[in-house]
């Protein structure tokens, strides 16, 4: 059956004959994302129909159409994490790409954002008027609406925290069509300002890896702060691809690498930057990455890594990385060194300088996809968000469980992962990494893995790092029963479970979701 | 190649948008952000480097019928080579010959657009594009006197197929010109020059393609010549980047851009007139991105994709770049101002891949957010060096009604040399 044509007409009347198809050629360029590529679009359907709404309106009306027929629906922007691909027939793809207005208050230091703006234009056109955001390291490519109301994660959150609590309201399109505002923009006149209040503050309804994910209606628009550039101008570009970067002062920035014997060691170094209060990135990086970084290619990288593995192995390098920047000036930047150097050499670690090609990663993050250099695909487990001290423990733990997926994920000699600190070290990300390459038997396999990972977690009472709610009906009975409260979240917003199906919460699981991650997580 | 040797690449594209934006790192403002004109200007992912892989995979799985929404999808691309540029800043997916693999499809299943037919069959029946007698071929040459190549010539002139009547017909004479006052030894091939093939190569028609390399590569060979030196970049792009995957070429190719700046540093040319104008560069893709010489591989995927022997990819930022730049740079007068996205992250002035033909409105579209860009600079003129880009900026111009004068640098060159006015 094919996508309803009345209800076709329906959105053509709304969006206009250009902005709307239902054309299978169309269709299927939305019918996979490419992170999690063979896990996460596992049983993905078809959609049935694209539309291009303009504006916050169109999408109010393209809602209740959808609620009137009962179409399930997924917002897109940047479109790069599988979650948005469908798992219902029909499904109604409502891709933001016309949704891309911004606009920088320079006084108040904040930036208006729609859906289709990246951090790359976001960033260039803070810059020019001497501000800067905190980008994802996910990629300059991303959207700043989707990062910062998912999670928010970036290189600069040791300094600047998590990107979801600088949001400063939201313009939020219910799955009723009705329009909610938040924070300060919850009252009439106010404009975007404040995200506690005096308007509702439900950020934390939508945030995080395994939460709303387009499940609860659609942000149409947010606020988001800004912060002071330590010099107000935008850094020269340097470099050809693929190796672009900005020319950044060394009297502001300057980059380190401290080499531990132990990630206790790395942990322990982390904690003392910390509490010295000084630093603006500031996270322990997994040895692989310095060869996926240093490669321009992805036979460069295996070289790379053939001949380091055998070091690796012998010598466990555990590098933490240390960007200084003089906020205030280079006087700043000067003490914050000779701090730094101490603690390296309290905490017996190794510290050098370490040039700065890499310095534009915290502005213009365009590096990111190499990630996919060593393996043509990769997936992220063990995401936690909690203390330092808690990422060392479960990502040691999981590292154990990821050994004896080696293969098919690609052996990385790793003994922790990736730690990130926030907000003076107050709080971490935690991350396991693994690459691997495209197959059904890959995929059963690195399935299998994260599931253990899983399993680990609900044992070790760690925070349960896995990234949308296929998981929640397992571990939900296992933990208070917080999936009920999740559910009755999904309920009152969306009771015919239209928006993102299946990706928040599971409602009500139906015969098409045997194939699917959901049900390949949920069958023991 | 055909598609099916691609299949790697479009299955591992991540879906990353990246082949959508300019190197971010370069990026000056949110308004000139984009860098495919086809995501742009029809929004549909499908309209985009990301979404023609889908369709790639679905069109060799069986998974997609020929609609005319497909065909619309596949050839309202300009093949600028922009996607495969800043995939290629992350990740060495081969896109540019996926989007290419699709278009030789299309003509393997007898699919193609009626435009781009009758196109392919001009080609093979005038040995030109436009459908008119050989001839015509030059026609350019009236009234001026240059030797037949094969009278014996260090330098083989090669024209091209420029539509008489157009003023881009003028291009070979001006080039031919600025040479001889700089007493090169060269020649041209007149009524035998052959069309080069690449608007049937950009299209897809691989036979009638094929045919003409092998043979121009034949003819090329059999001249004695130490260097090409053509005035028309779709030309330069074949000669450098396509024509040595079939046959080696015994001699040196170079755009008259090469040329005429290793004409200047020698000292053998010395422009002894001021402009005084203010312009704007525009990089052809072709002589740009596309210009990269052919590096030959053949090899394996082995296990994790890797490729055995490693292959050296061609990542669109060794293109002719600075040659034009140090022209224009050393005529006294002039003054040169940058657009926003150059080089490597140049926008596409919207005439190739076979859409000036078949979709007129989309390269003035294309052509006009061009426009756009210059308008912020305050300069008298646009400058480029391609006949194509010339005539497709023009059109725009006078199709929007812009004041903008669009320059080939051969213009600027003469005017440099003789003082006439540009």
């Amino acid at each position: 059956m094919g996508f309803p044509k009345i209800a076709y007409r329906a959105l053509e009347d709304v969006v206009g004959p250009e902005f709307v198809s239902s054309d299978p050629s169309i269709c299927i360029a939305y019918s996979r994302g490419g992170y999690g590529t063979g896990i996460y679009d596992r049983g993905k359907k078809l959609p049935g129909c694209v539309i291009l709404p303009k504006d916050t309106e169109e999408i109010q009306t393209i809602v209740r159409i959808a609620d009137r027929y009962k179409i399930p629906y997924i917002p897109v922007s940047t479109y790069f994490i599988g979650f948005c691909t469908p798992l219902r027939s029909n499904t109604l793809m409502i891709h933001l790409r016309r949704m891309n207005r911004l606009e920088i208050d320079e006084k108040n230091m904040s930036a208006l954002v729609q859906p289709y703006v990246s951090y790359s234009q976001l960033q260039i056109e803070a810059m020019k008027r001497g501000l800067f955001t905190c980008a994802t390291m996910a990629g300059a490519q991303i959207s700043v609406l989707a990062n910062h109301i998912s999670f928010g994660q970036g290189q600069l959150t040791h300094r600047l925290g998590i990107g979801s609590r600088r949001i400063l309201g939201m313009e939020w399109v219910l799955p009723n069509g009705e329009v909610l505002k938040t924070g300060s923009v919850g009252i009439p006149g106010a404009g975007y300002f404040w995200g506690e209040g005096p308007g509702p503050d439900l950020r934390g309804m939508v945030r995080g890896y395994s939460s709303n994910l387009g499940g609860l209606g659609i942000i149409t628009q947010i606020a988001v702060k800004l912060f002071p550039l330590p010099k107000p101008c935008v850094p020269e570009p340097q470099g050809i691809t693929p190796r672009t970067t900005f020319a950044l002062s060394p009297d502001t920035f300057r980059w380190y690498m401290i080499n531990y014997p132990t990630p206790e060691a790395c942990v322990n170094a982390m904690y003392e930057i910390s509490k010295a209060e000084i630093g603006a990135v500031v996270m322990r990086t997994p040895s692989l990455w310095r060869n996926i970084r240093k490669a321009t290619s992805k036979e460069e990288f295996w070289n790379l890594y053939e001949t380091d593995k055998v070091k690796i192995e012998q010598s466990k390098p555990n590098v933490i990385r240390v960007l200084l920047i003089g906020f205030a000036s280079p006087k700043q930047t000067d003490y914050e060194e000779r701090v730094l150097k101490d603690i390296a050499e309290e905490t017996g670690g190794s510290l050098r300088r370490v040039p700065d090609t890499g310095s534009a990663d915290c502005f213009q993050p365009s590096y990111t996809n190499c990630a996919f250099r060593p393996g043509g695909l990769f997936i992220s487990t063990k995401l936690g968000y909690d203390s330092i001290d808690h990422a060392l423990i479960y990502l040691k733990e999981g590292m154990k469980i990821k050994r004896a997926f080696m293969p098919p994920l690609l052996d990385d000699k790793e003994e922790c992962g990736w730690i990130c600190s926030y907000d003076f070290g107050h709080h971490a990300h935690g991350e396991i990494t693994s690459y691997y390459e495209l197959s059904e038997e890959n995929s059963a396999k690195v399935l299998e893995f994260e599931k253990q990972c899983i399993l680990q977690d609900l044992e070790m009472k760690a925070f349960m790092g896995f990234q949308y709610g296929a998981y929640h009906d397992f571990t939900g009975p296992r933990m208070g029963d917080y999936h009920l409260l999740l559910k009755k979240i999904k309920m009152a917003l969306d009771q015919n479970d239209l928006s993102n199906p299946g990706r928040f919460v599971m409602i009500d699981p139906k015969k098409e979701d045997k194939d699917s991650y959901y049900s390949l997580m949920n069958r023991d | 190649m055909t598609l099916e040797n691609y299949r790697y690449d479009a299955t591992y594209c991540p879906r990353c948008s990246n082949c959508k934006w300019i190197d971010h790192v370069y990026m000056k403002s949110s308004r000139f952000a984009m860098i495919c004109p086809s995501s742009a200007r029809y929004l549909f992912d499908t309209y985009s480097a990301q979404g023609r892989m889908d369709l790639a995979l679905a069109l060799l799985d069986g998974h997609l019928g020929w609609g005319p929404k497909v065909l619309d999808a596949i050839y309202k691309c300009t093949l600028c080579g922009a996607c495969d540029t800043m995939c290629k800043r992350n990740i060495d997916l081969e896109i540019l010959e996926v989007l290419k693999g699709l278009r030789e499809k299309v003509f393997e299943e007898r699919k193609e657009l009626k435009t781009h037919r009758s196109m392919v069959k001009g080609i093979k029946r005038y040995d030109n594009p436009w459908s008119r007698p050989r001839g015509v071929k030059t026609g350019w040459r009236e009234g001026f006197s240059v030797k037949n190549v094969k009278e014996g010539a260090a330098v083989l002139f090669y024209a091209g197929c420029l539509p008489e009547g157009e003023p881009q017909y003028r291009l070979p004479r001006l080039a031919l010109k600025i040479l001889t006052e700089a007493h090169i030894d060269l020649g041209v091939l007149g009524t035998e020059e052959k069309c080069c093939g690449s608007l049937s190569y950009q299209v897809g028609e691989r036979d009638v393609s094929l045919d003409i390399i092998r043979k121009n590569i034949e003819t090329f060979n059999g001249l004695g010549i130490e260097e090409l030196v053509t005035s028309c970049s779709m030309c330069y792009g074949m000669f450098k980047a396509v024509y040595p995957a079939y046959g080696k070429l015994n001699f040196k190719v170079s755009h008259v851009v090469e040329y005429i700046d290793r004409l200047i540093q020698d000292g053998r040319l010395r422009f002894n007139k001021t402009l005084d104008l203010k312009v704007t560069y525009h990089d052809p893709c072709h002589l740009g991105r596309l210009g990269e010489s052919y590096v030959h591989w053949e090899g394996k995927r082995t296990e994790f994709g890797r490729l055995v022997p490693p292959k050296e990819f061609r990542r669109g930022t060794f293109g002719i770049y600075e040659p034009p730049r140090n022209i224009l740079r050393s005529i006294p007068g002039l003054e040169l101002v940058e657009m926003e996205r150059i080089k490597e992250n140049a926008w596409c002035c919207g005439a190739g891949g076979g859409v000036k033909a078949a979709y007129e409105d989309f390269a003035l579209w294309t052509a006009s957010e061009r426009l756009e860009e210059v308008k912020s600079l305050g300069v008298d003129g646009l400058v480029t060096c391609c006949p194509h880009c010339e005539q497709n900026l023009s059109d725009a111009a006078k199709h929007n009604g812009a004041k903008i004068k669009i320059h080939d640098i051969l213009d600027l060159v003469w005017a440099g040399l003789n003082g006439m006015e540009v």
